[in-house]
């Protein structure tokens, strides 16, 4: 008896609910050597699932919910072309209104290209879309609200709409820097107030943990 | 039948025992009858690349007992700052006394067996003392941005809901109270798996630091790398710098904001352990002082009857 007790096992807890274990799925006719998100719609909820085209043009992704009821497949691509942004330096206190970035693959056709400025360590710092698109090589953009932002260097993300309604094709990067509003750590504990969760209290640091006074435990998170 | 009812009660962690084996092995085939063999050998290159730019350079193991504090030292700077757990200076004393007694052979090296066998006692132990809070807690520690839960790096061995895993999780620590010799001989399986997969594969990618790892066996700060590796499945691959850009391209994909980040309590940001952005988990519940003595041995100074 001892023998069967793992199939036993096996067999009832494969009628179990929770666990989902992943299934591999595959989807043919796509372009080869691509990256794509899978979205499937089971009992009303979306999932996403991330898939790579192999040469002929699978795509093999796992999932947690089998392999039917896939709804759409959104081509994902990254073009990670080095765009310019003018200017390339922004008075913090004073910036300038529109931003122009030069480049390439801008495409208005099926939405205004989003722009997106992300701080040294890749925190979202502001979102806008174009405001004008001229070919494929410029576009124009507001500049997002930057008063909470500090003097560093900041990552300017330029991402076309496709023809799915996503924005899901990355067209490049600009680098900029700011300045005129460095940060300042108001509590001297070494961390900057924009990342210390208690900005005045220089015995909770940036994520405010503090070994438990568990004396048991020797390892603290 | 009577069997079968006897079996209702039993919680998940034998259910992820013998999922662990069904769906890591489907997985398994369905990837390898889709990869070129070429592929193997330029992926072991590689691994051994991130492997040496990771562990291989960043924790200087010691050859000689004088060199333990610093060995110690750096194992702790490492695994610091991939998963955020901290180690106090107490504990650090007493693994850099362990870590010299085995280099001058006044103990011996701790055998991979047993330490499995240590790490499988130690969460028996530590599931039947958890408390609801601290189930609660590690669930959101250990969920994605999407509200799940992998049950490894790579979710082998499947995905949960945190409701789920709180549940089974509760389920496991009956059954853990009750003596189950069922969940013994399932966690040890998972266990045996998890450290040999380390094992071999830094005693072959690493063969300077790990070579004698099977046959000599570990220091005990080389099994702290193991059990940490294990519990908060970092592969201890990948420079600093490697890992910063890595988390810095996960926050930009994930359109983090400051605020989102500050609003977080008890998380480090870091890669491993509590909220990962790498992979998300709550090791530090496993490493409590009773655990982490019987792991390496530290009341006997790594000494192994």
């Amino acid at each position: 008896m001892k023998k069967i007790l793992p199939l036993l096992l096996l067999l009832f807890v494969l009628t179990l609910p929770g666990c989902n274990p992943l299934t591999g799925c595959q989807l043919s006719g796509y372009v080869p050597n691509s990256k794509y998100s899978i979205k499937v719609v089971k009992d009303g909820k979306p999932y996403f699932y991330i898939g790579d085209s192999n040469s002929s043009g699978t795509i093999n992704y796992l999932s947690t919910v089998g392999c039917g009821n896939v709804s759409q497949v959104i081509t994902l691509s990254n073009s990670n072309l080095s765009l310019s942004a003018s200017p390339s330096s922004i008075y913090l206190p004073s910036p300038a209104s529109t931003v122009t970035i030069t480049g390439d693959l801008f495409d208005q056709t099926y939405g205004m290209p989003r722009v997106e400025y992300f701080d040294g360590n890749g925190y979202l710092v502001g979102s806008v879309y174009a405001t004008s698109v001229s070919g494929s090589t410029s576009l124009t953009a507001s500049v997002p609200d930057l008063s909470s932002a500090y003097s560093g260097s900041y990552q300017i993300q330029v991402t076309n709409m496709t023809y799915q309604g996503y924005y899901a094709h990355t067209v490049g990067i600009a680098t900029v820097s700011a300045y005129g509003r460095d940060r300042y750590d108001s509590d001297g504990d070494g961390w900057y107030d924009d990342e210390d969760c208690a900005p005045y209290d220089p015995t909770l640091n940036s994520y405010c943990d503090g070994c438990p006074s568990d004396p048991t435990l020797e390892i603290c998170p | 039948m009577s069997l079968i009812k006897g079996l209702r009660g039993r919680p998940s962690i034998a259910i992820a025992t013998v999922l662990a084996f069904l769906v890591s092995a489907g997985i398994a085939a369905w990837y390898s009858s889709r990869l070129p063999a070429k592929a193997s050998a330029e992926d072991k290159q590689n691994l051994q690349n991130r492997l040496r730019k990771g562990i291989g350079s960043e924790v200087r193991f010691a050859a000689r007992p004088e060199q333990a504090d610093e060995a110690v030292a750096s194992a702790a700077d490492f695994i610091h700052w991939r998963s955020g757990l901290r180690f106090t200076d107490n504990f650090k004393k007493r693994l850099a006394k362990a870590e010299s007694d085995v280099l001058s052979g006044k103990s011996p090296y701790l055998n991979v067996s047993e330490l499995t066998d240590d790490m499988t006692a130690g969460v028996v132990d530590r599931l039947a003392t958890l408390t609801d809070k601290e189930i609660e807690e590690a669930a959101e520690a250990s969920a994605d941005a999407n509200g799940e839960v992998r049950s490894r790096a790579n979710a082998k061995w499947g995905v949960m809901g945190k409701e789920d895993l709180i549940e089974q999780v509760k389920a496991s620590r009956e059954w853990s109270r009750r003596g189950d010799a069922g969940l013994q001989i399932g966690l040890r399986s998972m266990i045996q798996g998890e450290v040999n997969d380390r094992v071999s594969t830094l005693s072959a990618l690493l063969p300077e630091q790990f070579g004698n790892a099977n046959s000599q066996g570990v220091t005990p700060t080389q099994a702290l790398l193991i059990a940490y590796s294990v519990a908060a499945d970092d592969p201890l691959t990948n420079s600093r710098s490697d890992i910063a850009q890595m988390l810095m391209q996960k926050r930009m994909d994930e359109r983090q904001t400051r605020e989102q980040r500050k609003a977080q309590k008890n998380v480090s940001g870091a890669a491993y352990g509590r909220n990962g952005l790498l992979h998300p988990s709550a090791p530090d519940l496993f490493f409590t002082k009773s655990v982490i003595d019987k792991l390496l041995n530290l009341n006997e100074g790594g000494k192994k009857q």
